[in-house]
Formats: structure tokens, C-alpha cells, sequence
């Protein structure tokens, strides 16, 4: 029935079990075992080199070896032929132990030859295919894993080299930016200074007209000047890391007023109303952030007026929630502004409605739910000239300066905004043209801290 | 006040007007020698050619040192005054237009007596040389020798 027979090298010594077993096969598959027969270990050693066999039976009682030795040897000399051995009755426990060694199967002399025996040579030739295959693929898998952490190795090298690229570029930048500084200010130092010397030189010279353009040279590269430390100041901001932590914001921001002549009374008024809570926050931060946004509040008034600002806090729920807070009933109704404000509906819902949120990237990359802490709005509302609806978006943008007739470099709300957004909040505002701004940082609150009744100074 | 001599090393010659400027205006007339460069402050300081005539390129009592110079910068400058035995005490103040925190640090540990930082406004620059004056001119006591072997400086 098979075309190729199957080609056996039968080694064992006692005659008569060779003629059995060849006997019972040739008589059950007739033509389908082919046998090569020695009677020693040492000449199977040789016909296993000089031969292909597809299958060998081994007997574990020969002249030449002992049994253990025999099988072991025999599974180094052929590591991919299927072996099966051949045990005594009273040495099936060998042909277990020879099992365990990688070998296919043990058959006991003397029992069911014939059928079983060639059912027992297949399977010994089938399962060694299985298990060489497997032997395979685990080596196969072996090399895979070998190569993925290569190729990870590969990688980190990759990363730690463009972290050290990126590095460096940073360590550039700041470069570039400290020779800014001495670069470009030493000629701005020097046009500032002689043009005050000249303009010293020049008091008795009896030329108003050389006087005053000497004071624009002199405040324009004054001008120049703030510019670009204002530049490098945003550029600092933008590529440091904010530590942040609790900050007390009434401490801070009453410390602030107090340290700045033009933050205090009589020239403007600058009110704190109820008590202001503890944000997570950066101190140095926050500072330029209220510095900046109370400087604007007293700066962009009409000519003549006293500039009056109010300071408060609400707390709402999380920084994506929009909703209106209901405290905004509480400012006093004898401010001008915030009467005008709340005149009519209609007003309040317009102003609901150009309230322009600028959003941190951070905030909405963190994705905050409403299990979120809860979050702070500082309100700082002024009485000055206001800002119209169209302008609201783009005065956070660089440079931007919507009336100059007002000192200014349009730098101070873009670093507030950057400030606001390195530590997760938001900015925005509230505005109408001749009823004031409205100004709000939105921060994250500290656990614990509350709105009211909290001893906050000293 | 003392009359020590001052050597100012400072290649922006705006700055070298401006502070001779101030210095006029506010009174001082102490001698005050300038150098364009690292190479120049050091041949100064050695008495090479051509400030080896002593009488006319004085050793200075104080040092203004820029930091960003040509060919030797000021640190390098610095460094190799307090490496040199006869000139390691003379005082040397670094006015610079670098506020970065590095330069800051170097610079002490380098031997500086002072860091200033140039102001850019005319006011703050005579508040600075004002007190450059307190401080130096008027009430610092001075070494009597500048190093080991070195000349006396003529207070």
C-alpha cells in the first residue's frame, strides 16, 4: 500500500525477537516496513551515519551497552530520527524513563507485535515530525523575541539620542534668547542714553522743537527696550516647567497691591471683596498674572477718571463647566458699571454671550469630568474704557494693543494667558465699550480650601 | 576719596563714552585707563608693550571687567589675574549686560569682587556709578600690594 516503504533500522541482538517482529510486520503490512538489522549499539552507530533511515527500534538489552546508555546515546548520535524502544517485561519503567529523554515511544518484547508494533512506529514518526516542528517554532519564536529587544534597544538608543537633540535645541534657543539680550540692547542702550545726554545738552539750546524730538527718540528705544524683555519674559515662561502647589491667593495678591506705589490709594482703588481662596498653582506665575491683569485694570481708563477695581472669587465646578455663576449678584449695587451692566436683561445676556473663554489646551487634553476638583474664578473687574466685542479674542494674541495711546508692549495678556494655561486653568473676560472689563483666570482649587472663613493672612 | 587708577575693559565703545560721561558728571577724576579686548587687558595688566611705561598705564586699584569680549572673554580675563601671583588681589567688578544665572555664577567663582548688570536707562547708570563710587572710591579698604612681589598701588 505505500509506495516508498519505510525504511527501519532495527537493532537488536537476540535473533528471535528480530524474526518475530519482522515476521508479524511483514504479515499485518505486507511491503511497508523496509529493515536494516544490526546486533550492536557500535554498528548502529555506524549505519545511522553512513544511511537515512525514516524510523529507529532499539532494543535496551544489548551486548555492547547498558540500557540508559543506549537510548541516550542513541537520541545525541540521531537528534531527528523517531526512536522507539524495545524493553524486558520487567524493565517497562526504562522505557518510560527513555520516553522522558525524547524518545517517541517504548514497545514490550514479547506483546502485540505485528499490528500495534507498525501503529507504534508511525506514530513515533509522526509525533517526532510534531515535535521537531514545534522545536522549530519555539526557536523561531526564541529569535523573534531576540530580535524585538534588539530592535527596543534600538529604539531607547533612538529616543535618548533625539532627547538629546531636542535638548540641545532648547539649550540653543535659550542661547539665541540671552544674545537677544546683550545683542540687541547694547545699541538700544547706547541710542537711549545719548539721546538723554543730548536732550541734558540741549535744555538751554532754545529749540522746543529739537527737545521734543529727542524725548521721542529716547522713549522709543525706552519702548524698544520693554519690548524685548517683555519678548524674553514670555519666551522664558513658554519654555519652563511651572511647579505647582497651593498658593494663598489673598496673601499673594494683597502683597502685590501693597508692594506697588500705583496700586495704591489715593491715585486708584483696588478692592478685595469677601475672602479669596487657595489655588494649585505656581507663586512667580501668578504673580505676573495679577501684576499684569491689575495693571491693566488701572491703566485703561478715561482720562480724568479714578481707576477703581474690584477683586473676587467664586468657586464653580469644573473648569469645562460654563455655567453663569449666580454670585454675580453680589457686587454692589452702588458700583456705576455694574449698574449699567445689570440695566436690562437683555445686556446680561449680550455680554453672557461675547464672553470669550480662551481654553487651555491643558484643560481639555486632561480631559476634566465632572467628578473634576472643584475650580476657581478670579474676577477682576475695572471701571475703564472696556474693550469691544470683536476685539476680545485677539487680545490675548502678541502684540496686540488696541489703543495706542496707551503705554504698553501688547505682551502682558499673552504672558497671562500662557501663565494660566502651564498651570491647567483658563482666561477670559467680560466687556463693553465704556462699562468696564471684566477680567477672570479660571484655576484649579486646593482640597479643603473653602471660599469663606478660612484665616488666610499671617 | 581715593584716587585710585580704574581700567575699564569694554569693546563696546559706546559704553566706554557713556561711562566716562557719567563719571565726569558726577564728580570722580579718578584715572581711568581703557582696553578694547581680553588680549589688551591682559598685556595691560602684565605692563607689555605698549603699556609697559607705568607712568603712563598705571596698575589699577579696581578692575571694570565686561564679560563679553573679543579674543579672551572676561572670564578667561579673570581667571588668569587670579592665577597670576602679583596681580591675584586686585579687585575686579564685572559690569555686563548678561543677567543669566550662569554668567552670575561663573563669574564668582571665577574671583569676581562684584557683579553689576548695565542698566539701560541713563538714570539707573549714574545710580550704578554712584555707588560704584561708595563703595570703592570712598569706603572699600584696599590691599597694600596687589600679589606676592607685586608694587604698591598708589592710593
Amino acid at each position: 500500500m505505500n509506495v516508498t516503504p519505510v525504511r527501519v533500522l532495527l537493532v537488536e541482538d537476540s535473533p528471535s525477537d528480530v524474526v518475530l517482529l519482522q515476521e508479524s510486520l511483514a504479515e499485518t503490512r505486507p511491503g511497508e516496513f523496509h529493515f536494516t538489522h544490526v546486533e550492536s549499539w557500535a554498528d548502529a552507530a555506524q549505519c545511522l551515519r553512513q544511511q537515512q533511515f525514516d524510523v529507529l527500534l532499539l532494543d535496551l538489552s544489548l551486548p555492547d551497552i547498558t540500557g540508559r546508555e543506549t537510548f541516550v546515546r542513541a537520541r545525541a548520535e540521531a537528534p531527528h530520527i523517531p526512536i522507539v524502544v524495545l524493553t524486558g517485561e520487567a524493565n517497562e519503567d526504562l522505557g518510560l524513563e527513555a520516553v522522558r529523554h525524547g524518545i517517541q515511544d517504548y514497545l514490550i518484547k514479547g506483546q502485540a507485535y505485528g499490528r500495534q508494533t507498525a501503529r507504534a512506529i508511525r506514530y513515533a514518526i509522526e509525533r517526532k515530525q510534531v515535535e521537531d516542528a514545534l522545536k522549530r517554532t519555539e526557536e523561531a519564536l526564541r529569535e523573534r523575541e531576540r530580535q524585538l529587544r534588539q530592535w527596543n534597544t534600538e529604539l531607547e538608543r533612538r529616543v535618548a539620542e533625539r532627547t538629546a537633540t531636542l535638548a540641545e535645541t532648547i539649550s540653543d534657543l535659550e542661547d539665541f534668547s540671552h544674545s537677544i539680550t546683550h545683542d540687541l540692547r547694547a545699541p538700544l542702550r547706547a541710542i537711549r542714553s545719548f539721546a538723554q545726554i543730548l536732550g541734558e545738552e540741549c535744555l538751554s539750546c532754545g529749540r522746543p522743537k529739537a527737545q521734543e524730538h529727542i524725548q521721542r527718540i529716547t522713549s522709543a528705544a525706552g519702548r524698544m527696550d520693554k519690548l524685548i524683555q517683555d519678548v524674553l519674559q514670555y519666551s522664558r515662561l513658554a519654555r519652563s516647567e511651572l511647579r505647582l502647589g497651593p498658593v494663598d491667593v489673598e496673601a499673594l495678591m494683597r502683597g502685590i497691591i501693597e508692594t506697588y506705589p500705583s496700586f495704591q490709594p489715593p491715585q486708584v482703588e483696588i478692592q478685595i471683596e469677601g475672602s479669596l481662596p487657595r489655588v494649585l498653582g505656581n507663586e512667580a506665575a501668578l504673580t505676573q498674572c495679577f501684576s499684569n491683569l491689575l495693571g491693566n485694570a488701572i491703566k485703561f481708563v478715561a482720562p480724568g477718571t479714578r481707576p477703581q477695581v474690584r477683586v473676587w472669587a467664586e468657586t464653580t465646578g469644573s473648569p469645562k463647566s460654563e455655567v453663569r455663576n449666580p454670585k454675580e449678584g453680589r457686587r454692589p449695587k452702588s458700583e456705576p458699571e455694574s449698574e449699567a451692566l445689570g440695566a436690562t436683561p437683555d445686556q446680561s445676556a449680550v455680554t453672557h454671550h461675547v464672553s470669550a473663554a480662551i481654553h487651555s489646551s491643558t484643560a481639555e487634553g486632561g480631559g476634566f469630568t465632572s467628578h473634576a476638583p472643584p475650580s476657581v474664578r478670579l474676577w477682576f473687574a475695572d471701571n475703564g474704557i472696556g474693550i469691544p466685542k470683536d476685539a476680545q479674542q485677539r487680545i490675548f494674541n502678541m502684540f496686540q494693543r488696541l489703543d495706542k495711546s496707551y503705554d504698553g508692549t501688547g505682551v502682558g495678556l499673552t504672558v497671562v494667558r500662557k501663565a494660566v494655561e502651564k498651570m491647567g486653568g483658563k482666561v477670559g473676560l467680560e466687556s463693553d465699550v465704556g462699562h468696564g472689563s471684566r477680567f477672570w483666570l479660571e484655576l484649579r482649587a486646593v482640597a479643603g480650601s473653602g471660599n469663606k472663613g478660612e484665616a488666610l493672612k499671617g | 576719596m581715593n584716587s585710585i587708577p580704574i581700567l575699564y575693559v569694554e569693546d563696546e565703545e559706546a559704553d566706554v563714552i557713556l561711562l566716562q560721561h557719567v563719571l565726569a558728571k558726577v564728580g570722580i577724576h579718578n584715572p581711568i585707563q581703557t582696553v578694547k579686548d581680553g588680549k589688551q587687558a591682559r598685556d595691560y595688566l602684565a605692563g607689555k608693550v605698549p603699556f609697559d611705561d607705568r607712568q603712563r598705564h598705571p596698575l589699577p586699584g579696581l578692575v571694570l571687567l565686561d564679560l563679553n569680549l573679543p579674543y579672551w572673554s572676561g572670564f578667561e580675563v579673570l581667571e588668569w589675574i587670579r592665577q597670576q601671583p602679583e596681580l591675584r588681589r586686585v579687585p575686579v567688578v564685572i559690569l555686563s549686560s548678561s543677567n543669566r544665572p550662569d554668567d552670575i555664577a561663573r563669574a564668582y567663582d571665577a574671583g569676581a569682587n562684584g557683579y553689576l548688570v548695565k542698566p539701560n536707562a541713563l538714570a539707573e547708570f549714574t545710580s550704578l556709578v554712584l555707588a560704584l563710587r561708595d563703595f570703592w572710591l570712598l569706603h572699600n579698604k584696599f590691599p597694600d600690594t596687589l600679589g606676592a612681589g607685586a608694587p604698591g598701588v598708589a592710593n
